[in-house]
């Protein structure tokens, strides 16, 4: 186990076995990854992939087949961690019969927050999310973007070391989507780690600092975006002072018409094609 | 610890605030106020009935809010994955057991107190119309006798004997028949430590009966002061298993507070079936109130009992199949006594066949069964499974404290530690379950 890791999975494979017959299925597949203090790291992944799995097993939620999986340098099923971390499921699960203000005196109640610093805190959360309004009212009565910004406080509490956010920004719309988004890159900020994952691979590429990504249960990639984006046999040319007609001309036109070129650097593909590039040939497999 | 307060204090916010709790809250209510304008024959009649309805309507209502919110309550957060946002919280999961077992504990108790006030108010309120109703709700502290004697004429005379309550530990019952006389004969001791008006009052069930088909006759009852020897003696007119009343002075209780009362046959060839409780002095008391709430209070225990199963068993089980299995256990614990008879019977019939194998086994010197009779082995199967079953399947029918109520006998407060004793043994077997399968169990 490397110290330095902050989250850290060594051969985690998890089989789900059906009790009746002997039909299984390898939700994840001897899976290593390591992600650092402080950083953003975002775990790619078609549906079925594992990630989810994944996420459960760093959470307790679930025990491996096989394989180790530490968080903050403990089994990732100890109890003790979970004082340390904040975790956004997919959907906001809340119990809709309370209300913001009452949800997180429940979760601060049980991480033993003391009285006067968890109405502080509670305060703090509710106008951070944006729900200063709406604080003494039912979840029940909420939209769907209000209760995940009273997801994201709740994961928040705390004050996570590590925060796991499962989809933070799927099904929200832009306006709440870039909320979301600047929460995350706040708590960076701040030195939390955050452990994501998402489908929306603009938002991934926007605000993360490495990812990782799954497929069929195995780990395809992992390593920085821009790493990971950069194409070794395509070059890109910064051109200038040319009309857009001649834009189409090839580089040695360039020169011929008394033109500049500025820059030569590899050419960046995004992160979305790398994706489609990466599970394209497994998924072809399957068929 | 504050894990687990938070978890009962989230319990006890959801069980008010669902709307099932309203609905039979207030169902309940609708019953006991409309047993009023039943039909009655007297005014004491009816303030019965009101406190049975009462009784039975708050009993049946509470457990069904017991198993309809905490036979759920698991499966649900697990089924709509709340679970993960609390799992993912420093709490354990027996702390999730346990919190919600004390948190539907507590909500089952609030609402049993107020329900046992708002019944008892409404039954004082009823009463206040009639004084015959009012002596209707007398509560009877029941007098069990010190020691039982019989005297049986020949041949049964050899049965002849002398019991002390102690010595007997379960009920006896013999029987006094024949020409001669015999007689049964029950001491009280230390009565001075009751209270009793000028005329004490004797319960007296037996079973009686002249002949081919009459189950009534008429007995005497002396009752004698054992120091002054003063008596005074009644005919009683009895017919089979009701139970009468009989009233003597209280002067024939004498100064250490022991009195002897004495049954006899005043027919010839007629018989009555005495045991070691067929007379029973009841002790006025005053408070109904006290009474009622203690009846409660068995209630109370009761519906702890089906929340340990409900809690413990939703750690493995969904909303619908642990709803259905409470139900089941409830009304099979509640027959309990039934179920046991028939056991009884059952081991009767199963000897009486093993006797008549025999004799054909022994005639015929073949092995055979009679014609038309379950297999034996059948009978020995279904005798260890069933036997098996009533002691794993919880005795509900040791809460029931209605007849009390209705009879007016007081409750004694050493039943709560027997039936809290009872409890506890299937709280920490379904506990132990409940934490293990949860541990176990994978959230997905």
């Amino acid at each position: 186990m490397d110290k330095s890791a902050v989250i850290e999975t060594e051969g985690l494979t998890k089989i789900y076995r059906s009790a009746f017959s002997k039909f299984q299925v390898k939700a994840v597949d001897d899976l290593n990854i390591k992600v650092n203090r402080g950083e953003i790291f975002g775990f790619l992944g078609p549906n079925g992939s594992g990630k989810t799995t994944t996420m459960k097993i760093l959470l307790g939620l679930l025990r491996p087949t096989s394989g180790s999986a530490w968080v903050l340098g403990r089994q990732s099923d100890d109890v003790a961690v979970k004082d340390r971390i904040g975790f956004l499921p997919e959907e906001s699960y809340l119990y809709r019969f309370l209300s913001a203000e009452e949800t997180l005196d429940f979760y601060g109640r049980i991480f033993k927050i003391p009285y006067k610093e968890r109405r502080k805190r509670i305060a703090e959360l509710i106008e951070l999310v944006g729900l200063g309004h709406a604080g003494k009212r039912r979840v029940r009565e909420y939209s769907k973007g209000m209760a995940r910004r009273l997801g994201f406080a709740q994961a928040l509490i705390n004050d996570p070391e590590v925060i796991f956010l499962d989809e933070p920004t799927s099904g929200l719309d832009p306006l709440v989507a870039r909320q979301v988004k600047d929460i995350i890159l706040d708590q960076k900020k701040q030195g939390k780690t955050i452990f994501m994952s998402s489908h929306l691979l603009a938002d991934v590429e926007n605000i993360c600092d490495r990812i990782a990504i799954l497929h069929l249960g195995k780990l395809q990639k992992v390593g920085s975006v821009k790493e990971l984006i950069s194409s070794q046999d395509v070059s890109e040319v910064g051109i200038r002072g040319l009309s857009p007609a001649v834009v189409e001309s090839i580089k040695g036109l360039v020169a011929k018409n008394g033109g500049e070129v500025v820059s030569v650097q590899p050419a960046a593909e995004t992160l979305e094609t790398l994706f489609l590039r990466t599970i394209k040939p497994e998924s072809k497999s399957d068929e | 610890m504050r894990a687990l307060f938070a978890i009962i204090l989230l319990t006890y916010r959801e069980s008010l605030r669902k709307k099932i709790l309203l609905v039979l809250v207030l169902f309940c209510i609708g019953l006991i106020v409309s047993s009023a304008f039943l039909p009655a024959v007297s005014p004491a009649a009816r303030i019965k009935l009101v406190q049975t309805w009462t009784f039975q309507s708050v009993t049946f209502f509470g457990i069904l809010v017991a198993i309809f919110l905490a036979a759920v309550s698991i499966p649900s957060d697990i089924e709509n994955k709340r679970i993960f946002m609390t799992l993912t919280k420093p709490v354990t999961r027996e702390t999730i057991i346990m919190g919600r077992l004390i948190g539907f504990i507590l909500t089952t108790a609030v609402i049993t107190i107020i329900m046992a006030f708002v019944g008892m108010g409404y039954i004082r309120l009823v009463s206040l119309f009639s004084s015959e109703a009012r002596g209707a709700l007398v509560v009877n502290q029941r007098i069990k006798p010190d020691q039982f004697y019989f005297q049986q004429a020949p041949p049964a005379g050899s049965l002849n004997g002398t019991y002390k309550r102690a010595e007997i530990g379960k009920e006896l019952e013999v029987s006094l028949e024949g020409e001669g006389n015999n007689l049964a004969a029950y001491e009280f001791s230390n009565l001075n430590e009751y209270r009793f008006n000028d005329r004490v009052r004797a319960e007296i069930n037996l079973k009686v009966g002249e002949g081919m088909g009459k189950v009534s006759s008429t007995i005497l009852v002396k009752v004698v002061n054992p120091t002054t020897k003063e008596e005074s003696t009644q005919k009683l007119d009895i017919t089979y298993r009701r139970s009468e009343v009989v009233e003597f002075d209280r002067r024939l209780i004498d100064k250490v507070g022991d009195v002897r009362i004495f049954l006899y046959r005043t027919v010839p060839g007629s018989y009555i079936r005495v045991g070691t409780d067929s007379i029973i002095l009841l002790s006025p008391q005053s408070s109904f109130e006290w009474n009622f709430l203690l009846a409660f209070g068995i209630v109370f225990l009761q519906i702890v009992l089906v929340l340990v199963f409900c809690v413990t068993c939703s750690s493995f089980l969904s909303g619908a199949v642990n709803i259905f299995l409470n139900m089941f256990l409830y009304f099979c614990g509640s027959g309990m006594r039934f179920l046991q008879d028939s056991l009884a019977d059952m081991r009767r019939m199963m000897l009486e066949q093993i006797k008549r194998e025999d004799v054909i086994e022994a005639a015929t010197q073949a092995h055979r069964h009679t014609e038309g009779d379950i297999p034996l082995w059948m009978m020995q199967l279904s005798d260890t499974v069933l036997d098996n079953v009533l002691k794993i399947i919880p005795d509900f029918s040791r809460f029931d404290v209605w007849d009390n109520l209705l009879k007016g006998y007081a409750i004694n407060i050493s039943e709560y530690t027997h039936l809290a004793e009872y409890i506890f043994i299937y709280l920490v077997v379904m506990l132990a379950i409940g934490i293990i399968a949860f541990r176990l169990r994978d959230i997905k």
